[in-house]
């Protein structure tokens, strides 16, 4: 896809971003000074194993284009790592931590950091340099049921990050919001002063969160690791919130217009939702629309650098959200709206079991979340590569078939030539599949030292070598 | 900086020590402490109380919401996010409000003087510090701040000025002001200490305003004595001051909101602008309920209510045989079938669910606080879920509930005790509309039997007017609505504080709602803390 369709690509959405050629990366980084991206993306319930055994005629169809890159997993089982069981909060609480829930499972602790945060910390343990967020957490999801459902950024201590944002509007304000460009010529004097204002005060606040996280304090352990959580956000946010001279926060990037949220999605404001027949219900095409743009937004992110990692995510840990409208997809149609009229994806099609609408129903899931791996593909780095070529997408899911975690569907896209791409039915976990994915960067995951039970199993012709 | 300089090192305590605070003393149960982030709304509160602006909507909406975790509340520690975003709008809202003040104003107000000198500078700081961080600021505070500004006037063509505001931008990102932070391990571990004046004026403010403390609680707050007994009676002014403070309706407000879900419900059978409707009705109601504008009665009363207000959409989904202008009063004989805030259609909209099992729970947790564990979740228990979906599926739901309570013993103990609340509500449909029968034309009924719990006799019931008739006597509903405003007021689940939540209740004396939040109030457990390990 072409730049240019990349962002045509929104429809009917009203679209102010400029073209990319715009807002290419800075000219400055040479190949070698690629930065590493990790994004994960996940999506609730699952693909059962002989809709995965179909590979790319079935709900996986909207891989097509990203086939020769990614490398898929066909016989995951996420149930050694649910702490409490299959249900959603467990299963989904370990998606990209690779370690089960603590204390036996909760709905508002995982067992550890998720995989991006992992590496970001693996690699920037002072902070990242010059990103405008330092890791953005974007999708769509109704609440129900445990925040663990949806929450898929899990801090170091094992805390829950930030919730997906679902309005595209403030995913682009956090990507591109606040910015002050690098000074040129001859400043004003009272800029001058108003930036070394910024900068004294951050200074000045981050001296206090860490003294606070000092062994000095009256603080405990519980306290002491929020605090931290603070502060490690104002390090990475630091060239934002007060660039130096020696930052580039934008680099050659020029900020893009202001995106309007799609007509009608109004989505974003239900922040809590039932499930059945009192969930919020949305167009699937406005969804779309919605996915798209988010996709595009993060995508543009990532190509001025402002972006590194985050995670992206296509309705939460049990699938409460009624989508309305016709769906056309893999030769048949689908009424989404009579069908779930008066229940959700879960009641209706899983636990009154409908494998044929499952289908369907997982092919415009799954669409949803590949807007954002096609943004990235259209996106030509300075090393002649895609920008998805150069980040690592980890993809999981909560199940295979109905609520049993095994054949949880995970998949690696990109990786910068370190992985094979493929079909994979060697027998793993889905710590298996991170663990051997950071390796590949050279980045330790944490998973063994974190869970002490997990003996770690190479899977055969993955990686690269 | 330090926490433990809350206390013993700052701010001379002007109260002797007279010993132990023998309430606390005697207390079974205190919240563990936790850095608890001021939450979205608390925060807005207390920027623009402490510095006398408004913010606006741009600034608003920078704030990530914070969304109690499920039968919590935003104000609990449970569930509390860190989204990165927060650090980045806690700056941008600093920057912004900041130009908007008068530095010179800013001296006044804080420091009592107008002079561009370091005295009239560090008078200003412990001024303000002292209001933003609930304490006296201690020297080496007063200094760093100093040094703040110096570094920053120093700077070609800064002035006095710019090192004031630097000073009020960084006081609003301190941890001090934006987490409620209190000495956690003074004392020996596991142990229950009384909080000190500053930590306990912190804990009433952020309960009774949603806000930081005023001059005079401060004040109130340094003449508590170290680990001494607090002088219950000037602690009874201060809250009772409080509480006839217009700030006090934002705690009403916000209370209300979490425990009837509406605060967060997504109403998504309405229109948007019925949507904002449902919520306003509801709270509406609970403040007149509370006593605003109104003789109040008991709280408790709440729930066999015979006036409920709204406006007239949402009397329409009431069943109303005529509407009203605006917002207004609705008595039974006008309304389908209605009596109390559980039959106000606001209040079932907002569960969002009709099957007995989501109404059910909701309903035995907030008005019963049964503690209902989760469900079994091994392979074996799910297929025995899944064949019960299947072996249900012809079934109405009352018989499907029933076959439910015939299930082996770990799904029978844990359904038999919630479901049956439900049960009288079956003729409310998800709006709240009242609708006799089903899609299919059958009778729909509303009797049942709840078992027995503590505090609670056997009820049999026709409907949900006799169910709600004789429940609002039983000691359990009032136990309960102690327990959730205790949750409410301390930020942690007090479940397991039964001895603790008996006393309040007594205290309460199942009077009205303000008398449930003086009884909260004025308990131990907001004066007490159990110490953790370093």
């Amino acid at each position: 896809m072409g730049r240019r369709a990349l962002l045509r690509g929104a429809g009917s959405i009203a679209i102010a971003l400029p073209f990319l050629p715009e807002l290419m990366p800075r000219t400055a980084r040479a190949q070698d000074m690629l930065p590493m991206r990790l994004f994960t993306m996940s999506f609730g319930l699952g693909i059962e194993h002989d809709m995965q055994l179909e590979e790319l005629n079935g709900p996986l169809a909207s891989f097509t284009p990203f086939v020769g890159k990614t490398a898929f997993f066909r016989n995951v089982d996420g149930g050694p790592l649910a702490a409490a069981g299959t249900p959603h909060f467990s299963t989904s609480a370990s998606l990209f931590t690779g370690v089960p829930q603590q204390d036996g499972g909760s709905g508002y602790h995982a067992g550890g950091p998720s995989m991006e945060i992992v590496a970001k910390q693996a690699l920037h343990p002072n902070g990242v340099p010059n990103v405008s967020v330092p890791e953005l957490s974007a999708g769509l999801w109704s609440r129900t049921g445990a925040d663990s459902q949806f929450t898929r950024q899990w801090n170091p201590d094992g805390s829950p990050g930030a919730r997906p944002e679902r309005r595209p509007t403030r995913v682009f304000d956090a990507i591109f919001g606040g910015y002050e460009p690098p000074l040129t010529g001859d400043p004003e004097p009272q800029e001058l002063v108003r930036r070394h204002v910024n900068r004294s005060v951050l200074d000045s606040v981050m001296d206090q969160y860490s003294a606070l996280v000092s062994d000095r304090t009256g603080l405990g352990s519980e306290s002491k690791a929020r605090i931290e959580n603070h502060l490690a956000a104002l390090r990475d946010a630091e060239n934002r919130l007060a660039p130096t001279e020696g930052s580039m926060p934008l680099g050659d990037c020029t900020v893009p217009g202001t995106p309007t949220d799609p007509s009608g999605y109004s989505f974003y404001d239900a922040a809590s939702g039932p499930t059945g027949a009192g969930a919020p219900a949305i167009e699937w095409s406005v969804a779309e629309s919605a996915m798209q743009l988010i996709g595009q937004i993060m995508a543009i992110g990532v190509s001025c650098d402002l972006l590194r990692f985050g995670s992206h995510i296509m309705v939460g840990g049990g699938g409460h959200v009624r989508f309305m409208g016709n769906y056309n997809a893999l030769g048949t149609s689908l009424d989404f709206t009579s069908l779930f009229d008066n229940g959700t994806p879960h009641d209706k099609i899983v636990h009154q079991y409908d494998g044929a609408a499952i289908r369907i129903y997982q092919h415009f899931v799954i669409k949803q979340l590949t807007h954002f791996l096609a943004a990235l593909d259209g996106i030509t780095e300075v090393n002649g590569q895609t920008a998805l070529d150069n980040s690592l997408v980890l993809i999981g899911t909560e199940y295979g078939k109905n609520h049993d975690a095994a054949h949880s569907l995970h998949a690696v896209v990109g990786g910068g030539g370190r992985f094979n791409p493929g079909w994979y039915d060697q027998a793993l976990i889905p710590s298996d599949v991170y663990h051997q994915s950071l390796a590949a960067y050279g980045i330790d995951s944490g998973i063994p030292a974190r869970w002490a039970a997990y003996a770690p199993t190479e899977i055969s012709g993955f990686r690269n070598t | 900086m330090l926490v433990a300089a809350c206390v013993g090192e700052i701010g001379p305590s002007t109260g002797d020590a007279t010993g132990i605070d023998p309430e606390v003393a005697a207390s079974d149960y205190a919240p563990t402490p936790l850095a608890i982030r001021l939450n979205d709304q608390q925060y807005v509160h207390a920027v623009e109380d402490v510095l006398g602006v408004t913010l606006t909507a741009d600034e608003r909406q920078k704030l990530p919401r914070d969304i109690p975790a499920e039968a919590h509340y935003a104000t609990s520690a449970e569930g509390q996010f860190f989204n990165p975003q927060y650090v980045i709008a806690y700056a941008e809202i600093a920057r912004s409000v900041t130009a908007r003040l008068s530095p010179a104003q800013l001296r006044q107000s804080f420091g009592a003087c107008e002079e561009s000198t370091p005295t009239c500078r560090d008078a200003f700081t412990r001024g303000l510090g002292r209001r933003l961080y609930r304490r006296p600021l201690s020297d080496d505070e007063v200094l760093d701040y100093a040094g703040l500004a110096i570094g920053v006037e120093d700077l070609p063509e800064a002035d006095f000025d710019d090192g004031v505001i630097a000073i009020t931008q960084a006081l609003l990102q301190a941890p001090d002001f934006l987490y409620r932070l209190e000495n956690e391990t003074h004392g020996t571990p596991d142990t229950i200490r009384p909080v000190s004046g500053y930590e306990l004026a912190s804990r009433l403010s952020f309960f009774l305003w949603q806000s930081c403390p005023d001059d005079a609680l401060l004040d109130f707050a340094a003449t508590v004595p170290e680990g001494g007994a607090v002088d219950k009676e000037a602690l009874t002014a201060q809250v009772n001051r409080m509480m006839a403070d217009p700030r006090y309706d934002r705690s009403r407000d916000a209370f209300w909101s979490d425990y009837t879900l509406v605060s967060t419900a997504p109403f998504a059978y309405a229109e948007p602008d019925v949507q904002e409707e449902l919520r306003h009705s509801m709270l509406t109601t609970m403040a007149r309920l509370s006593g605003v504008d109104a003789d109040p009665g008991p709280i408790l009363d709440m729930f066999t209510a015979d006036e409920l207000w709204m406006t007239p959409a949402v009397a329409q989904y009431a069943g109303a045989t005529s509407t009203k202008d605006g917002m207004a009063s609705y008595v039974s004989g006008e309304l389908e079938e209605r009596l109390g805030i559980t039959t106000h259609p606001s209040f079932l909209g907002a569960i969002g669910t009709t099957s007995f099992v989501g109404r059910g729970v909701f309903m035995s947790q907030r008005i019963l606080c049964i503690d209902i564990a989760a469900p079994p979740s091994d392979e074996d228990a799910f297929n025995r879920i899944q064949e019960t979906v299947a072996d249900t599926e012809e079934l109405t739901p009352r018989e499907a509930s029933e076959f439910r309570f015939n299930l082996e013993p770990q799904c029978q103990g844990c359904h038999q005790v919630f479901e049956p609340i439900a049960y009288a509500f079956e003729r409310f449909d998800l709006s709240g509309q009242y609708t006799p029968t089903d899609e299919d034309g059958r009778a729909l009924y509303t009797d049942g039997e709840l078992p027995e719990v503590k505090y609670q006799p056997a009820i049999t019931f026709d409907d949900a007017q006799e169910l709600m008739t004789q429940l609002r006597d039983t000691e359990r509903v009032g136990r309960c609505l102690v327990q959730n405003m205790m949750e409410y007021a301390i930020g942690h689940d007090v479940g397991r504080a039964q001895d603790a939540i008996g006393k309040a209740h007594t205290s309460f004396d199942e009077g009205t709602f303000d008398d449930l939040v003086r009884a909260v109030a004025l308990s131990p457990q907001l004066r007490a803390q159990k110490v953790v390990t370093p």
